[in-house]
């Protein structure tokens, strides 16, 4: 018998960043679990998810937070998909959504797939407005809202979080693992940089 | 020098002092000073040469419209041709200087391009470097490109940074003179966002050039105060130094923002910033442009605009001339002469081309009506002006004003065409504008000032109205209309000396006459045979004169002969600017795989696939050719085992109840019988029939699968099964997501393979030949409960499997693979070793699947099923796809083992020519093969299946190499596949 260990390593290996009025978190331990609709089961789903989890199936272009247990978001990426995005725990995330709504989605681990980052502060959005193709304008792009779109030649899913502490804008930024390092070099790289 | 042309009062801090170099020579001017205004404060007016006669010129506007006074600035890397002085801000330290002269401005060499201007008019070129062909290359361009051009790139990198970015608003307001201002006023109140961008540092437009009163002060007070509410607003965002330079589809405007030009390079900050601006709606209120009227030798220096004679004095506080003559067609020229006279400067004749006026000269002027004239005089710089009937009035200055013309610019970027207004005597912006944009004050006609300020509130509201909001109760601040009737004339035909039309490209009246003599009558043939508004102005202050001309020579109307339209962009954008920081290693970004940081701490040579950074090869100690570490890889995986990160194949995660039918629908192969805990080799057509991909896929459950794909072609294929999904069959129960980046997936390959994984792998999966077999897959635990996948898969003909676990722990997992595979002397391999073994084995890969083979050429086309409906499948019939003569996939080995052998080579029968029509295929991949201690090639060669053992050559034409090869199987190693089965 052999004791091999396998340890684990974040996109981002902790990364943290806090200057001139910005604050670039990398998030760990979240889990992301893709759930899809199956062909004409996107009633039941909805039905399904509010039973079991308290939580709406979002819009198009929204996340939605469970009622009975708010750390759990679900948000719009796709036709008929979501992404579940809660704290991983001891148990399997992906065991813990199929015993939710197993029976009415296709469900798949997305939580290595992504590198997460949060970025919040003062100069949030005017950090954004250089790279994000996106109006992060508080009248159209609310708490709770999602867009996926490309940043740098980088697919990027972006959501207006709650504010932080400080009452400054929040959003989270998730994009493919594997290019993590330059999507990041694209966030901190740039003239409005909270690095420059 | 003193600045003894500086005149006192304007909108400059004459509290601050800025020293700059012009040709070398120290001047002073102020803060708020372009270069043009502190080169003219400096009694400066000779500033560069014309483009193709050289001929002395100055400065002649106060604008980005100028054609004339083009310099260099700064110095080496950082130097930038073909500036505007007129939009130049003056800074501590800023060098400029003249440019396309050999020798000294004032003397320059090439000057002698004028004297032979009988030979070089419009056409030239065409005519007369005909013969010999040859020569246009070789001799005639390059000697052209010497002589002509402006200013010279110093053809080093250029050293500062650019930026791009994306802004939202409801409302763009583009330009802030007095109607850009009201409009924006008007939208700003209500809340809406609003984004308010112009071209100038400091903003105002004319308001900043006149000496207008708007709301009882001063009109530049006004301006700044608004412009002070407009920076207290959170909805507004104020742009100055910001050109719109283009209007795109969908209300998406292209903006300049020169963020550092104004301060010494090498500043911390970006130099200039591409933004893409989203609007709900647009205001167009950019104004409108003097224009010149054409006489004989009407370009020297000292000849200027008007209006910019005006600006000079009342925003500059300079006097472009001690004594200042006026010649004008219309009201506007006899207002510079007030100004002038207003602050002390002399003005020595107002000549007017109309017989009679209303208007009152400023006393003591001499005004002569119906007034031309025929010619100026002064070799470096103004001295008099001759009139018509023979008189001379001394002037250094002659301030022209032919007429003001709408910048209809960018009403213009997607078709739009201006029509033609009598009234204004100038094109205003036609009906057809792009969407979401309005169009306010002068740019659209309305030339007066309280007129202006009206104009901008009502298509202010209007815009307010149609985003639904109410109306804010704005009214304009009290304001008067100047008087501004217009005339229409456009050149004094009397003019002996060469009238010039355009500036910076040294068009003449003649050349216009010489364009329609010659058939190029059209305005679009006109431009292009006399280059008229080609230059970097685009003809800002001479297309209109151009258009004038051409019409009356053909005896038509202006609104007949018509207008060429404008495109993007308004005024010249850098490359560097649309690039941003695009540039370097930042071109594009880069993946990495899981393993990367330890294949870097193993010194790795990477190799780009894709965006991936792939392991090459891993070089050790000694070896001092890359050939010495890849034959190592090779033959310790096929002797022991050897492991490579494969997590760049494409992963794509499908499920549903109709995911076999799916899937049976887009491979060519029958995938309907795979059974549950099996993977199959898939081929992928194209609906043409040809190949587009190939791979493996694992049937994980009764609706769920794997599919896996090339590296190159992870999108192509992802994307391709959503267009199945969606498009083609929108009613099969099928999901589809990219598990390409969840899984770190190492190849462990080799005889001992299975050894190395019993010692990770939880014991309660059996992974024996017999639980496990060849093509096996399915869930495992790996390393005390860590959820994985097995795939018993081989690329390299050996016994093999495929890991694949969360790829958090890649990392982890090839450090624990060498960790336990020390026992077995475990190697590394890269891409290259990956890449031996594949053509070891006869697989097709890039090289093969090039979009240009089909199943039969690779010799797969039993794979093709007939039995069922797949993509590709009645296209891959065609009579000339399935050929019996046509291209197999086959292998070579070259006669003598020790010769190599070159991809891209073509195969020639032996003793046959080497041309095109002898042509029998191509090698599509080579190796040497450590295995067989020889090269070997794939290749397409006619009929290779019915051909093994013959010879033929191998040519490569472009390095010059043939060698004999014969044709073999594809399966140069164990091609009975014994050792992946064991």
């Amino acid at each position: 018998m052999f004791d091999y260990k396998l340890s684990s390593k974040s996109p981002l290996d902790g990364f943290v960043l806090e200057a001139g009025g910005a604050r670039l978190v990398e998030t760990k331990g979240f889990a992301l679990i893709s759930i899809a609709a199956p062909h004409l089961g996107e009633r039941a789903l909805k039905s399904a998810l509010k039973n079991t989890l308290g939580i709406d199936l979002p819009k198009p272009g929204f996340s939605s937070r469970s009622e009975t247990t708010p750390d759990i978001t679900l948000m719009s990426v796709g036709r008929d998909q979501w992404f579940f995005r809660f704290l991983e725990t001891e148990k399997s995330s992906v065991d813990w959504v199929v015993g939710a709504v197993g029976n009415y989605a296709a469900i798949t681990d997305q939580s290595d797939s992504w590198a997460q980052i949060e970025l919040s502060g003062i100069s949030a959005r005017m950090l954004l407005e250089c790279v994000l193709p996106v109006d992060t304008d508080p009248s159209v792009f609310p708490e709770g809202a999602v867009s996926r779109t490309v940043l740098e030649h980088l697919g990027v899913i972006v959501t207006r979080q709650p504010n932080d502490a400080d009452g400054d804008y929040c959003f989270l930024l998730m994009s493919p693992r594997s290019s993590a390092k330059s999507f990041l070099h694209a966030l901190i790289g740039h003239r409005r940089s909270i690095t420059s | 020098m003193t600045q003894k042309n500086r005149i006192g009062g304007g909108l400059i801090d004459q509290n601050r002092s800025v020293q700059f170099d012009f040709d070398g020579q120290s001047f002073e001017g102020y803060e708020g000073d372009t270069l043009a205004s502190a080169l003219l404060a400096n009694d400066v007016k000779l500033v560069g040469r014309s483009f193709k006669y050289h001929r002395p010129r100055g400065i002649f506007s106060a604008g980005s419209e100028e054609p004339s006074a083009l310099v260099t600035l700064r110095e080496g890397a950082y130097s930038e041709p073909n500036a505007r002085a007129t939009v130049t801000e003056i800074y501590d330290g800023l060098s400029a200087r003249s440019q396309n002269k050999i020798g000294s401005l004032n003397f320059d060499l090439m000057a002698v391009n004028d004297l032979l201007s009988p030979l070089l008019t419009a056409g030239f070129y065409y005519k007369t470097f005909m013969w010999p062909a040859v020569f246009w290359e070789k001799v005639y361009e390059p000697i052209i490109r010497q002589a002509a051009g402006l200013g010279k790139l110093s053809g080093a990198e250029d050293p500062d940074r650019y930026d791009k970015g994306f802004l939202y608003c409801d409302l763009l307001v583009i330009g802030t003179g007095p109607s850009g201002l009201m409009a924006a006023l008007s939208a700003a109140r209500t809340g809406l966002r609003v984004i308010l961008a112009d071209e100038d540092f400091r903003m105002g437009g004319r308001l900043n050039a006149e000496r207008y009163e708007v709301g009882e002060m001063p009109a530049a007070d006004w301006a700044a105060a608004t412009l002070a509410e407009f920076m207290s607003m959170d909805n507004v965002r104020v742009m100055p130094r910001t050109t719109i330079y283009g209007a795109y589809d969908h209300g998406i405007y292209g903006a300049l923002e020169r963020v550092s030009d104004h301060v010494a390079e090498g500043s911390e900050d970006v130099r200039q910033i591409a933004w893409r601006i989203y609007t709900k709606r647009a205001i167009l209120a950019a104004g409108s442009t003097e224009r010149s009227i054409a006489f004989g030798n009407n370009d020297r220096p000292g000849v200027m605009m008007a209006g910019s004679v005006r600006a000079y004095v009342n925003r500059w506080g300079v006097a472009p001339g001690k004594r200042v003559a006026i010649f004008t067609n219309n009201d506007d020229g006899w207002q510079t002469a007030h100004d002038l006279q207003g602050q002390g400067v002399e003005v020595s004749a107002v000549v007017d081309s109309r017989e009679q006026t209303t208007l009152l000269p400023p006393k003591g002027v001499r005004v002569v009506l119906g007034g031309r004239i025929v010619d100026t005089k002064g070799r470096l710089g103004l001295k008099k002006i001759i009139l018509s009937d023979g008189q001379d009035v001394a002037a250094d200055c002659l301030a022209v004003s032919g007429g003001w013309s709408p910048n209809v610019h960018l009403t213009c970027h997607q078709r739009g065409i201006p029509v033609w207004d009598d009234k204004i005597v100038g094109f205003v912006p036609g009906a057809t504008l792009p969407m979401g944009m309005a169009v306010a004050g002068a740019a659209i006609g309305v030339m007066t000032l309280k007129a202006c300020l009206q104009s901008g509130l009502d298509v202010g509201n209007s815009v307010v109205e149609a985003l639904g909001r109410t109306v804010s109760k704005s009214k304009t601040p009290k304001a008067q209309d100047e008087v501004s009737a217009a005339s229409a004339f456009w050149y004094v035909n009397e003019s002996k000396g060469r009238a010039w039309l355009d500036l910076q490209n040294d068009v003449t009246t003649n050349d216009v006459k010489l364009s329609h003599q010659e058939g190029f009558r059209s305005v679009e043939h006109l431009k292009r045979y006399t280059t008229m508004g080609m230059a970097t102005d685009q003809g800002k202050t001479s297309n209109i004169l151009g258009l004038a001309v051409m019409a009356e020579i053909s005896g038509k109307s202006i609104a007949e002969t018509g207008t060429t339209i404008f495109r993007p962009p308004y005024t010249p954008v850098s490359i560097a600017a649309l690039a941003g920081r695009s540039r370097g290693k930042d071109f594009r970004p880069a993946r990495l795989t899981p393993s990367h940081d330890w294949a870097a701490e193993q010194g790795a040579v990477f190799v780009n696939a894709g965006a991936w950074r792939r392991a090459q090869c891993f070089p050790k100690e000694g070896e001092t050719h890359w050939r010495q570490s890849v034959n190592r890889e090779v033959l310790a995986t096929r002797a022991s085992v050897g492991i490579c990160d494969v997590s760049t194949l494409g992963k794509i995660d499908i499920q549903g109840k109709d995911a076999t039918d799916f899937i049976n629908r887009v491979y060519a192969n029958a995938f309907a019988k795979l059974a549950i805990g099996k993977t199959r080799y898939g081929l992928m057509l194209r609906e043409d029939g040809l190949v587009m991909d190939d791979g493996t896929t694992a049937r994980l459950s009764e609706h769920h699968y794997l599919m896996t794909t090339t590296t190159a072609n992870a999108v192509s294929v992802f994307r391709h099964l959503e267009f199945c999904h969606q498009c083609l069959w929108p009613d099969l129960d099928v999901q589809l997501i990219s598990a390409t980046e969840q899984f770190a997936q190492i190849a462990v390959a080799g005889p001992n393979s299975r050894k190395l994984l019993e010692k990770i792998i939880d014991p309660e999966h059996d992974i024996s030949n017999d639980a496990f077999a060849f093509m096996a897959c399915g869930d495992i635990t790996v390393c005390s409960g860590i959820k994985s996948r097995l795939f018993r898969i081989s690329f390299s003909g050996e016994l093999a499997y495929e890991i694949a676990v969360p790829t958090r722990y890649g990392d982890s997992l090839m450090r624990v693979l060498m960790d336990a595979g020390g026992e077995f002397d475990v190697t590394p391999y890269g891409t290259e070793a990956l890449g031996v073994m594949r053509i070891e084995k006869g697989h097709a890969a890039g090289n093969e699947l090039n979009g240009q083979t089909t199943a039969l050429n690779l010799g797969l086309g039993k794979m093709v099923s007939r039995k069922k409906d797949c993509i590709g499948n009645i296209l891959s019939l065609r009579e000339g796809m399935v050929r019996d003569d046509g291209l197999r996939l086959v292998g070579f080995k070259p006669v003598d083992p020790a010769m190599s052998l070159n991809a891209g080579s073509h195969f020639i029968g032996v003793g046959a020519e080497a041309k095109t029509s002898n042509d029998q295929g191509w090698m599509s991949s080579v190796t040497y093969s450590p295995s067989l201690e020889t090269s070997i090639g794939l290749g397409f060669i006619k009929s290779g299946d019915q051909r093994m053992g013959e010879k033929v050559r191998a040519i490569d034409l472009v390095n010059n190499k043939s060698v004999e090869v014969e044709i073999t199987s594809p399966h140069f190693f164990d091609p009975e596949g014994r050792r992946l089965r064991v």
